[in-house]
């Protein structure tokens, strides 16, 4: 087959091209290719970047001498600073060098050196932009909001312009540090000069740790065998094995997917049910403004028959039984990732059903200190003040009010309800309000202002300008 | 015009080619056997629909696609119902795949026989609206009414929701269809004999007293939201509502109209309706004076307290007695010290709100009306200079 270079696939990817005994590139030379097919794909696929970790398994022949192995590619960006070719279980094959042609930008010629001719596997690594992947969660809760059945999603869209066919596919959690985008450098293409071989230098190095780890984990990626009898169709929702790598969390599909361009691909785990969970109203102003809130609220352990891996930063769609045979929808919320062992709060907005009311019922002066002068320097507020939190659903309820009082403050009455001091500034309780009922906490703060105050004074009034005599 | 399809594509090889450009589909549509529109969440609505499909065995594809209508895709949510689980007889959704550049998504069935299957595809919906509004016909003695509730459904959609069970708890659910673009009222709920108290209210802008040109004075019906007024079971949502009154001549009049906010179980509404003339309230400030003045050494007052004497001067002109309710905005650590009338009695309702509810009785018919004069003494202790 003869290809020029005008004569490249413009709409798919990488052609890989074979040159026997090639000279050295010419602008206008014709090259003699093969073109070996894909033996098998690898995606690793990160969330908190657009980067891609491509590998590819091809079987590739060579003469004994000098071999040229051009890999070029349209429509899809690649980090050409990423490419990398080996041959892990070959003997005598060297990669000599890499040259990427000064006239193009979506092609590299590695060089390699054979002791004899040989056939070998070429594992061909590259960064590559445009797939991506996200984590969704739905979860559907009983009537009585006690327990609930949590199915992760694992979503893969791949807006790559190349056809992803029998790969297998593995996605990472965790935040990786890059020091220049992946599209970017895709789009720079190679313009070598010092600085861009010291990234480089530092990208290689970047990708030989991950394809380290990626071979440590070829055992678990696996194909999974098909079922006799449905022609390969699956009968299960594939496994996702999960496993931690240094710093990261790396989710790995069980078998390999089409993922066609411009498409995405959702795939489920298996769903966990009757997870225990808190019902929680709750009302925090400085975090949350001046609405109540509705939340869920558990811990990734295996009391709440979790606490296997972290949970991925996702968005989680909530429902629960609605009592007459159907559901109701709770509120789509997003979750930051939650470790194992942690806590995770799922923000479910406001229903409406649950109202707040706060007021001041009294705001008292007393206990004046006075200077040498006779002005007033110092003395408390005693603040009398009413919360009442009205609910509105025909179930007792649970909320947790955190309520502020700025300033050097104490209680000097309060009612007998039981609240936490949390710091300075605000105290919480911990309640539960009635069915179709109001509950009431009265309290008295004393303030204390100027002198009286341990903390900065602030300035005291001004005295009323002297009377006319 | 319905403009969401569910389809039941069942492809052509073994091997489903679920995610592959050109799709070759082999269509069937199964019947919609239910339809449940929940309009619960106040800010989303939430659409469910179940069908029997007819599954063969291995692959199969069931297509679902939307045009110009605002799904929320993410939402869109497949259960096999019949045979739910993980076990080797159960149904799975095996992946889900989206199209490029389409409103459609394809989810990938297994089945271990062939078998008709029931599913639940779920979807939130945008476009969906509702709101709440009242009526209140009130009786010719302004104590009861007939109450209404309505519920308000606006579709703007882009989807028909045809023959679909609208379900807004409390209410019972409703069987309706509502076009796209069809704005539909429904009675949520009703009271022939709510008990209603007929109030004039004056709430007096804080520091300004209009003396001689009066004060305004608005008509309020006033509604409770309790098990007496045969309420009382859930929040009334806050909205418009509009009175008419019996003219006594088999028909009726508009009274007025007002917007309440959401009233909680227990909680009462006050609906006020406009200015009234039959009922003159005029305010005055009789005295403003300092008390227990304490100078610091250059004879500058550095704290005092502040004593206000405010006057309120009511008459009513209407023959039957009615009672008067100011509210009054007040600012400081103050207590009402004196006031100089019978049938007055007062609510601090917080730091910055006092009521004062004065009785006055019917005017007599050819007689001047009966001037009330109600003064009340405010004592504002501990206050700064510059405080007012």
């Amino acid at each position: 087959m003869v290809y020029t270079r005008a004569a490249w696939r413009r709409a798919t990817l990488a052609a890989i091209a074979l040159m026997l005994g090639a000279a050295a590139i010419a602008p206008a030379k014709i090259d003699l290719v093969t073109l070996p097919g894909r033996d098998e794909t690898e995606l690793t696929i990160y969330n908190s970047q657009d980067l891609t970790l491509v590998r590819e398994t091809r079987t590739l022949s060579f003469a004994k001498g000098k071999n040229e192995i051009q890999f070029s590619w349209a429509n899809t960006l690649i980090d050409p600073t990423s490419l990398q070719i080996d041959f892990p279980s070959a003997k005598g094959l060297v990669v000599l060098d890499a040259v990427y042609p000064s006239n193009t930008s979506q092609l590299v010629v590695w060089n390699i050196e054979a002791d004899e001719p040989t056939s070998a596997q070429a594992e061909i690594t590259y960064f590559a932009s445009g797939l991506s992947w996200s984590a969704d969660y739905v979860v559907k809760a009983n009537a009585a909001e006690t327990e609930f059945s949590l199915q992760q999603f694992t979503t893969v869209r791949n807006n790559s312009g190349e056809d992803f066919n029998d790969a297998v596919t593995r996605v990472v959690v965790g935040e990786v540090n890059l020091v220049e985008l992946i599209a970017e450098l895709a789009r720079r293409g190679i313009n070598v000069g010092q600085e861009e071989a010291s990234r480089m230098v530092l990208t290689d190095s970047v990708m030989e740790a991950d394809r380290m780890d990626m071979r440590k984990s070829r055992a678990m990626n696996a194909p999974a065998p098909s079922i006799a009898g449905f022609s390969g169709m699956r009968m299960e929702a594939k496994e996702i094995v999960k496993k931690a790598v240094s710093e990261y969390f790396l989710f790995a599909v069980e078998g390999k997917e089409d993922i066609a361009s411009g498409w995405g691909k959702e795939l489920p785990n298996p769903t966990v049910t009757a997870i225990p969970f808190d019902l929680s109203y709750e009302l925090d102003p400085r975090r949350y403004g001046d609405q109540v809130l509705k939340f869920y609220k558990l811990q990734n352990t295996e009391k709440h028959k979790l606490g296997k891996e972290p949970l991925p930063d996702g968005g989680y769609y909530v429902y629960s039984d609605d009592g007459r045979g159907g559901m109701r929808f709770e509120g789509n919320t997003s979750s930051k990732y939650v470790p194992v062992g942690e806590d995770i709060e799922l923000n479910l907005g406001s229903d409406g059903l649950v109202l707040f009311e706060e007021k001041i019922q009294g705001d008292a002066r007393g206990n004046f200190d006075f200077d040498s002068s006779g002005n007033v320097i110092g003395w408390d507020v005693t603040r009398t003040v009413t919360l009442e939190i009205k609910n509105s659903r025909e179930r007792e309820i649970p909320f947790k009010l955190t309520h502020y009082i700025d300033g050097d403050w104490e209680f000097a009455k309060v009612s007998d309800t039981g609240y936490e001091r949390v710091d300075q500034t605000s105290v919480r309780w911990n309640l539960k309000v009635p069915a179709s009922g109001t509950l009431k906490i009265e309290y008295d703060a004393v303030i204390h202002q100027g002198t009286r105050s341990k903390g900065i004074a602030p300035a005291p009034p001004a005295p009323m300008p002297r009377p006319r005599r | 015009m319905k403009k969401t399809l569910l389809v039941m594509t069942v492809a052509l090889a073994m091997g489903a080619v679920a995610n592959a450009p050109a799709r070759t589909k082999l269509v069937t549509l199964p019947d919609r056997s239910s339809l449940v529109t929940s309009l619960e969440n106040p800010n989303a609505t939430l659409l469910y629909e179940e069908r029997e499909i007819p599954l063969r065995q291995g692959a199969n594809s069931i297509d679902f696609a939307w045009n110009g209508v605002n799904i929320d895709q993410n939402s869109v949510l497949l259960e096999l119902l019949t045979n739910p689980g993980d076990g080797d007889t159960a149904t799975k959704v095996i992946s889900t795949a989206f199209p490029p550049n389409e409103n459609a998504l394809t989810w990938e069935v297994f089945s271990p026989e062939a078998r008709t299957e029931r599913i639940r595809v779920s979807y939130v919906l945008y476009g969906v609206s509702k709101s709440t509004s009242y009526e209140i016909h009130v009786n010719q003695k302004e104590t009861a009414g007939d109450f209404r509730q309505y519920l308000h459904l606006s579709n703007a959609s882009g989807e028909n929701l045809d023959d679909t069970v609208i379900r807004v708890p409390p209410m019972d659910d409703l069987s309706r269809s509502v076009d796209s673009g069809e704005h539909r009222r429904f009675v949520a709920a009703r009271n022939k004999e709510l008990p209603i108290q007929k109030l004039y209210v004056a709430r007096p802008g804080y520091g300004s007293f209009l003396g001689e040109d009066g004060e305004a004075v608005d008509l309020v019906y006033e509604i409770a939201n309790k098990t007496e007024s045969a309420l009382g079971k859930y929040k009334l949502p806050g909205g418009k509502i509009r009175l008419f009154g019996d003219d006594g001549l088999e028909s009726s009049i508009f009274l007025g109209e007002d917007m309440v906010s959401d009233t909680p179980p227990g909680e009462k509404a006050e609906i006020t309706l406009g200015s009234v003339k039959n009922v003159v309230l005029k305010r005055r400030l009789v005295k403003d004076e300092q008390e227990n003045i304490r100078r610091n050494t250059g004879n500058s007052v550095v704290l005092f307290d502040q004593v206000r004497q405010l006057r309120y001067e009511v008459e009513n002109f209407k023959d039957e007695p009615v009672t008067l309710k100011v509210h009054e905005t007040l600012s400081g650590d103050w207590e009402v010290r004196e006031i100089t009338s019978d049938g007055v009695t007062t609510e601090k309702k917080s730091l910055g709100e006092l009521v004062i509810l004065v009785e006055l009785p019917a005017a007599t018919k050819g007689k001047p009306a009966d001037k009330k004069i109600v003064d009340v003494t405010f004592r504002v202790k501990n206050r700064f200079p510059g405080e007012q």
